[in-house]
This record gives structure tokens, C-alpha cells and sequence, in this order.
């Protein structure tokens, strides 16, 4: 897993790139996150 | 000396306000290193189905159990990548969150679909958003240790049980613009998240009140999503949607029969253009029946006499009083077309929290919805009563009347006559179309 680091070079900034793994998964966003699709 | 002392005190006490467990007061070499969060999100194996699709510019909002309101992790997503700053309430603050190495404890991520760009204040030792919105939302916990310099983890983001969504496409969806109620969903959000992350939901709004719909576009898909949480009290055989401009102004309705709706459901309605929507309120009609009748007689007053919603009884007249007031009050033949089951089917439902019978035509778009009411006098609804305009055989005024189940002798949808206790009826009036 690749760990993007930054804001190193300014002291104390804490803050990071975060990664996504495996999430951009959704042929249709529109139902992102609900297990069934239906049509009425 | 003295300023040194003051360093380490206020230190000290960043430190303990954070309560990690497996701190070192005192060691400031902890506070030099700047923590990496090097967190991902995902989706449980046994639910492939869930489809997430992050999309730029959404956001994900981290609160670390011991870590005082309204200090948070952010993490946003550009569209390939997430990046995160933390945040003291609306300003960004790198190192606020006052993380250091051997800290543990618990993380709470919580997305709203509809609320990226939300801020979060304090509120007591809660964290509260800067809107609420009525939507369904992914969350996760995750425990963490801080250890050589970063937190690291993946969150399995669900959306709690009960929730379901409902997608209406529309070109010209404008946020806020429509609401949509149907008593099975009570709308329900994210109210405030408590300082040990407990995720503590809205309970100002009941199954009788509407989503708000919220603005989803994108590429040529633009419509407006609705969503709450399931009315586990609902337990009628149909449907019934009301959609409505938030400004009162326009209403369509349509009605399901025979399916159901459970958790995580993701339902599309019919598009705002689809003629499946009828246009409800006081003088609009809808034709129902695709009997071959005369000219006219399937068109129906789409709400009883001076109403403006379908669920509204209106005034109860007597037959007298009904007949003066000189509108076209159906027949026992035009009530007929919309009783039989070859033409309509029905289903006994609550509109607004308003029981009736829905009616829907088998082979056109038309629905009806007749809302049923206690007699004068009474609290309990035993039925809906409506005059027509036939008499009896033997000269007595007519009502249809639509019955809860298991209805009267086993009829839901009645044409009768009591003879001469006509005299003492009290029914509504639902008109035809001259």
C-alpha cells in the first residue's frame, strides 16, 4: 500500500494524502452505498 | 526559566485533553513529529452489491473518541485520491487534533452524500453539522494506535440498517425545490455525533412529513435523490408518493401496489416527465378507467369536493345538502368502473397519515386515493362514505364506501343503500367530470 506523506517539510502540519483502495467501484453513483437496486 | 515551564504546562495539558492511554507527559519529542494518516475506505466482501462510487468532492468527516468538539479529520476526494486536514470547527489546523505516538482510541467517519461542504461546531461535548440533512449517510468506526508517526486503518463504510433511497430523474432539479412523502419512510439524518462518536440521528420529523430532495447530477443522469429510514409500523400492501414544490404550489402523486420496500433499498421512480406522476389538487383530474364508456365518464376529480390534497375528506353533507350544491356527483355505474378489479386494483393504505383506499387503473396511469373517516360523532373510522347520484330501487339515496380490511362481508369497495337511515348519512363528495 503506498503511504503518500506530506506537509513534511512544515513543522507540525499533521496532514497527509489519504489513498483510496478499492472504492471507485459504482456503474451507477446514484445507488452508491444501497445493496439493492429497484425500479417501480 | 519561567517561559519554558509555561511551554510544558501548556503542553501537558494539550496532551491530557486528549487522553491518549500510552502517553508520555512531558516528552515533547512526541509533539515534534507530524502524525500521517494513512487511512483508506472500503466496503464489506460479503456485500459486493453495495456500490459506493466516491466522486470528487466528496468528503468524509473523522472525529477521534477523546478529542474535544470541534476538532476533526477531514478527508476529502478529488476524484482519484484522498487528501485530509484537520480542522478546529471551520478552521483548518494542522496538528489540532494534538495526536502523538502511543495514543489509542476510536475513529468515527461518517459521509454525507448531500453535505460535503458542511462545517461542524460544538455543542456541549457534540459535534454538530452546520445543516442538517434529512439523508442517508455512510459511517465506520475504527480503532487506531498511533505508532512511528501515523495512524493507519481502512473503514468499512455502510449505511445503517433501515435506510432507503429513492432517485426521481428530472433535468431541471433544483435543490430543495421538491419534497416527497410516503408513510413508509420517516425522514431521518444525522443530528450530532457525540463525543465517545455515537452517531445520534434526527427525531423531530414523523412518516406524515416529506424528504427533501436533494440535487444528484451526473453526465446526463440529473434528478433529485430522496431518502429516510423505514416505518417499521408501515405495514400496508401499496405504496402511495406524494411528490410536492417545496412552495406548496404543485403536487403529483403515484402509487405503487404489490411491492415491497426494505432496508437499504435504492428505488427509481418514475421521471418527473412521466405521465405516471398525476397532477393532484383542487379541479385537477385524472382519467381512470379504460372501460369503453361514454364520453367523460372516466375522468375524476382527483380530490373530494373543496379539497386541495387527495387526503383531505372535506366537508361531510347530507344527501340533500350534497345534491344543492349543484356539482356532478358520480353515478352507481361511474363508481362501479372504479370498483371492479378488471379495471383498477386497490389497496386499503395511510396517505399523510390519512387511511383510504387507492385505487389504480390497470392499464393507464390514473390513480385515485379515497380517504376514509369516522362517522359524525364517532373517533373510529369504519369506513369512507361518498353519495353518488343514482337512487336505490325503491327511491333511497346511494353511497360508495371504502372499507379497511377485511371491509364489510368481505367487500372493501361498496355500492349500498340502508333505505330510509339514508336520511341521517353524512358522507363526502368526490365529483366527476361534466
Amino acid at each position: 500500500m503506498e503511504n503518500i506523506r506530506l506537509g513534511y517539510e512544515t513543522p507540525r502540519t499533521g496532514t497527509v494524502t489519504l489513498r483510496s483502495e478499492g472504492l471507485i467501484c459504482s456503474s451507477d453513483p446514484v445507488f452508491r452505498g444501497f445493496e439493492k437496486e429497484k425500479e417501480w | 526559566m519561567k517561559k519554558y515551564l509555561f511551554v510544558f504546562m501548556a503542553v501537558a495539558v494539550v496532551l491530557s485533553s486528549c487522553g491518549g492511554e500510552n502517553l508520555l507527559p512531558g516528552d515533547r519529542s512526541v509533539r515534534q513529529a507530524p502524525i500521517t494518516f494513512n487511512l483508506t475506505a472500503s466496503h464489506p466482501e460479503a456485500t459486493k452489491a453495495v456500490k459506493t462510487g466516491w466522486e470528487a468532492g466528496d468528503a468524509i468527516f473523522v472525529f477521534f473518541k477523546n478529542v474535544a468538539a470541534p476538532k476533526h479529520l477531514k478527508m476529502t476526494f478529488d476524484g482519484s485520491k484522498w487528501t485530509n486536514v484537520e480542522y478546529d470547527g471551520t478552521t483548518a489546523k494542522p496538528g489540532c487534533l494534538g495526536l502523538s505516538n502511543g495514543n489509542t482510541g476510536t475513529m468515527r467517519a461518517v459521509f454525507l452524500p448531500f453535505g460535503s461542504d458542511a462545517t461542524l461546531s460544538a455543542s456541549g461535548s457534540s459535534f454538530v453539522f452546520s445543516t442538517t440533512y434529512y439523508a442517508y449517510y455512510l459511517t465506520a468506526t475504527l480503532d487506531y494506535t498511533v505508532k512511528n508517526d501515523s495512524v493507519s486503518g481502512a473503514f468499512l463504510m455502510t449505511i445503517p440498517e433501515g435506510y432507503v433511497q429513492f432517485f426521481v430523474e428530472d433535468a431541471s432539479a433544483d435543490d430543495g425545490a421538491y419534497t416527497l412523502g410516503t408513510d413508509a419512510v420517516i425522514p431521518t439524518g444525522v443530528a450530532s455525533i457525540a463525543a465517545d462518536g455515537t452517531i445520534v440521528e434526527t427525531s423531530d420529523k414523523t412518516f406524515v412529513d416529506d424528504m427533501p430532495g436533494y440535487v444528484y447530477s451526473k453526465g446526463s443522469e440529473k434528478g433529485y435523490l430522496f431518502s429516510g429510514k423505514l416505518n417499521d409500523d408501515y405495514k400496508f400492501g401499496g405504496h402511495y408518493f406524494a411528490k410536492s414544490k417545496a412552495d406548496g404550489t404543485v403536487r403529483h402523486d403515484y402509487l405503487v401496489i404489490g411491492n415491497e420496500i426494505t432496508s437499504h433499498d435504492a428505488i427509481k421512480l418514475p421521471a418527473s416527465s412521466s405521465d405516471k406522476w398525476i397532477a393532484v389538487g383542487n379541479g385537477k383530474t385524472v382519467k381512470l378507467t379504460a372501460r369503453t364508456l361514454p364520453a367523460g365518464l372516466g375522468t375524476w376529480q382527483t380530490c373530494n369536493y373543496g379539497c386541495s390534497a387527495p387526503e383531505e375528506v372535506g366537508t361531510l353533507y347530507s344527501y340533500e345538502d350534497a345534491y344543492a350544491l349543484g356539482v356532478p356527483i358520480p353515478t352507481n355505474d361511474q363508481f362501479s368502473d372504479i370498483r371492479f378489479h378488471a379495471y383498477t386494483d386497490h389497496v386499503w393504505l395511510t396517505v399523510h397519515g390519512q387511511p383510504g383506499m387507492g385505487i389504480k387503473a390497470k392499464t393507464e396511469p390514473g390513480i385515485l386515493f379515497f380517504p376514509a373517516f369516522p362517522a359524525p360523532g364517532l373517533t373510529t373510522i369504519e369506513y369512507g362514505g361518498y353519495w353518488t347520484s343514482t337512487l336505490s330501487d325503491d327511491n333511497y339515496p346511494c353511497c360508495f364506501r371504502v372499507y379497511p380490511p377485511p371491509g364489510q362481508f368481505g367487500q372493501q369497495l361498496v355500492i349500498i343503500s340502508d333505505g330510509e337511515f339514508m336520511q341521517y348519512r353524512r358522507y363526502a363528495v368526490r365529483c366527476i367530470q361534466e
